[in-house]
């Protein structure tokens, strides 16, 4: 009996954050990007097949060692045109006009979105940054992990994200649908 | 004599610089072991993570303290932060194992430590028997700490 009530305060206790699983569908989400727009999900994904999102910071020096890789990953998107890039950040330790300053300082050409209150990264069940969900017709998460397989983006020898994006418009199966790397957690206050 | 204060200097200077080396590595077969002691509590740091480096000093003070747990820190700073990172652990006087993540397959890494985590750091775990029964993703409450040791560490 008293097993058991360790084993059931111990369940009780143990509360990771479950992000939402390749194959799984994500609901739809509209919010404010730096440069003023709205943008939504859904809309998006009636224009294109995929949409690539990715958690980010403008604190979180795993996030900040991409930020020239965010530019050059925006650009090798931009001419798949069947995929669209939206990066979020959700950290409630960073304000609105602190992530449009960062984007403006590292001259990000590409959306980014303010999720006040983490309501987007609890849709995903986002855990940290950076943090990639491939988003594809139908909401359905395609790919969930890293953008690629170095962090410090020394020894790439692979880039993951670009690989499954680049599987789904040849019409082949993703051959790696999820990855993992370390990354900040994202500050829920 | 200038001469002989010179080789002194090098030496101390030398003798500090392999104390300011990084940690040993720790594999994920020792891992294992590790996380098989009663009542384990292993903490995943990293120097570039700013909240780790923030609450290091009153965890560290907390698990020099504690007799309920037996904890282990692991730095997975990545290879350039390495001995930066050894000097700030210093700073905070562990007196308990640490070790450094060998470098490469992160994800095996990952998973030895708990299956069910993403990589966001900080990141700690209690482990009863090799298994994980509680989790921390993010800053650790050291009162929550003490709760759930008080709890599930008899």
């Amino acid at each position: 009996m008293t097993q058991l009530k360790i084993f059931l305060l111990a369940l009780a206790l143990t509360s990771p954050v479950f992000s939402i699983g390749v194959g799984q569908k994500v609901a739809s989400f509209e919010l404010k990007a730096v440069d003023g727009k709205q943008y939504n999900l859904e809309n998006e994904l009636k224009k294109k097949e995929m949409v690539a999102v990715i958690f980010i910071a403008t604190k979180c020096p795993y996030s900040n060692a991409y930020i020239q890789r965010y530019r050059t990953l925006f650009d090798a998107l931009s001419q798949r045109i069947s995929v669209s890039l939206f990066t979020i950040n959700s950290n409630d330790t960073e304000s609105f006009d602190e992530v449009k300053a960062h984007a403006k300082e590292n001259k990000f050409s590409f959306p980014v979105l303010k999720d006040e209150g983490h309501k987007v990264a609890d849709l995903f069940g986002a855990e940290k940054t950076p943090e990639v969900f491939l988003v594809g017709k139908d909401k359905e998460i395609l790919y969930h992990g890293r953008i690629d397989d170095d962090a410090e983006g020394k020894h790439v020898k692979r880039q993951d994200l670009l690989a499954a994006v680049d599987e789904v418009v040849t019409k082949k199966p993703i051959s790696v649908k999820e990855t993992k790397a370390f990354g900040c957690s994202i500050k829920r206050k | 004599m200038l001469h002989q204060t010179k080789i002194i200097f090098l030496l101390a200077f030398a003798l500090g610089a392999s104390l300011f080396s990084a940690q040993e590595t720790l594999s994920t077969e020792k891992l294992n072991a590790l996380k098989a002691k009663p009542c384990s509590y292993v903490h995943v740091w990293a120097l570039w993570c700013d909240i780790c480096v923030e609450e290091l000093p009153k965890l560290v003070d907390y698990l020099n303290k504690t007799k309920k747990v037996n904890p282990l820190l692991i730095d997975v700073t990545p290879e350039t932060g390495k001995v930066k990172a050894a000097q700030e652990m210093e700073k905070a006087h562990p007196r308990f194992p640490v070790y450094a993540k060998p470098y490469g397959n992160d994800e095996q890494y990952m998973k030895a430590i708990d299956a069910n985590w993403g990589g966001g750091l900080p990141y700690s775990a209690l482990y009863q028997g090799g298994k994980v029964v509680k989790v921390w993703s993010g800053a650790s409450s050291l009162s929550e700490l003490a709760k759930a040791t008080d709890a599930l560490c008899k």
